[in-house]
């Protein structure tokens, strides 16, 4: 198979595009397309400080390297989460997220949960009467809440996220099996910010993983190999399983499953009841927009 | 009657599993009698393995093959596949999508590296290569 561009040997074939790169043309077209992007639902612009959400895999640190290559302000924020479960996950994507931030000059800030909050993710899950003990519903409520205060106290004006096209796909297929309207509603590449949240983007959301994996490898970004060890049996890789599946016979299904969505939404095939637009007011604790009265839900769950 | 020199290359024979993993099953517990030094039963007289099978008398011709290494089963062309800690073995010939798909694994959820470069599907698999696939599903 041959690069379209050049002629050379092809490195990567991306089926869903009919399209054949070789290492050097690869790397070129991705962050082009990632830029692409972001011009296309005004997600920042140059003159906009960036804070990308790095964990230390390979999506968020692709998705760091493009934005330095494109010359848009992006600093790093990390996570320090305390999982160990026997694999060291976290200090290793510490040191590796650490690793890169230094080799490509960028700024970094480190947030460690345990030394702020007193607590590692696992400690809080069993504290706490979410997720029956699993940690991934604290594990989200966490890093949201730390990601908006560091964003907000820091300054940022754009909060970006790793989340690729395959990400979207498997949460879109979840929320279509259950028809969850409001977070429908809300998915999509841009998710405007108010007083006290910051914009939160998604520019790698139209570029499949499987991509994002060769860009890191062709690039030599070093990542953690290991996923975290409290995904195994998770229902979105279930999903993303399940829609590999679909495109490995029907090339692009992914891809046109998203981008129909959001097309169809953009038509006006959702209607927005005035009810779902819940009043947001600050926490009465840490300050940050809430829905629910009084405390917010990160407080609420610290308070006991 | 059998050098020390022949013993020394029949013991080393033995001790390879490799090779005697390669060597005719009929032949192998002739080897094995070399062991006891019973080359004079193998040559002359009538004798039974261990499981009361009849073992043929062997003549000089086939001993010395046997003792060179000559009569061996012929190495089959394999390839292998690599995901995580699980190997699957194909033969070559095929195209990288055929060989990934005759192991159920889905194209779309790995990247295929051979000698660290990264190969597409198409590619034609030649005797010996080692491919490793890289799983691209993360998250959770």
């Amino acid at each position: 198979m041959k690069c379209r561009a050049c002629g050379q040997k092809a490195v990567v074939n991306m089926r869903q595009h009919k399209l054949a790169l070789c290492k050097e043309h690869y790397l070129e077209w991705i962050p082009e397309q990632t830029g692409r992007f972001i011009e296309k639902y005004k997600m920042f612009s140059h003159e906009e400080k960036v804070l990308v959400a790095v964990s230390g895999g390979k999506d968020s640190l692709s998705l760091w390297d493009i934005l330095q290559r494109l010359g848009y302000q992006a600093d790093g924020l990390y996570i320090c989460l305390g999982i160990d479960e026997g694999l060291y996950y976290s200090v290793e994507s510490q040191r590796l997220t650490g690793k890169f931030a230094t080799a490509h000059r960028l700024k970094l800030h480190v947030v460690d949960v345990q030394k702020e909050y007193g607590s590692t993710i696992p400690e809080f899950a069993l504290k706490s009467h979410r997720g029956r003990l699993k940690p991934c519903s604290v594990c989200g409520l966490v890093k949201r809440h730390v990601m908006n205060r560091v964003a907000r106290d820091l300054g940022y004006d754009v909060l970006a996220t790793g989340h690729n096209l395959d990400d979207e796909a498997a949460v879109l297929f979840g929320n279509t099996l259950s028809w969850a309207g409001e977070y429908m509603l809300r998915q999509g590449p841009v998710l405007h910010g108010n007083s006290g949240l910051a914009r939160k983007v998604k520019p790698l959301c139209r570029i499949y993983e499987r991509e994002m994996l060769a860009y890191a490898l062709l690039r030599g970004i070093e990542y953690i190999y290991d996923e975290c060890p409290f995904s195994v049996g998770s229902t979105s890789i279930y999903y993303k399983q399940l829609l590999n599946k679909l495109e490995s016979d029907r090339p692009g299904a992914k891809q046109s499953f998203y981008l129909s969505f959001l097309e169809a939404r953009r038509s006006g095939l959702f209607v927005e009841r005035e009810i779902i637009q819940a009043e947001l007011h600050p926490c009465t604790n840490c300050g940050q927009p809430t829905s629910a009265p009084g405390l917010c839900s990160f407080c609420r769950m610290m308070s006991r | 009657m059998l050098t020390a020199k022949t013993r020394q290359s029949i013991s080393g024979f033995q001790n390879n599993s490799r090779s005697r993993q390669r060597i005719p099953a009929k032949y192998q517990f002739v080897l094995h009698l070399h062991k006891f030094k019973t080359e004079a039963i193998i040559f002359w007289g009538l004798c039974f393995d261990f499981n009361g099978h009849f073992v043929p008398p062997l003549d000089l011709k086939v001993y010395n093959q046997l003792r060179r290494g000559k009569i061996l089963r012929p190495r089959v062309p394999m390839v292998k596949l690599i995901l995580r800690d699980q190997e699957y073995e194909v033969r070559p010939g095929m195209t990288l999508l055929d060989a990934l798909k005759k192991n159920n694994i889905l194209s779309e959820g790995v990247l295929c590296t051979r000698n660290g470069e990264l190969v597409v599907e198409d590619e034609i698999l030649r005797d010996g290569d080692v491919i490793k696939l890289i799983a691209a599903i993360s998250g959770g």
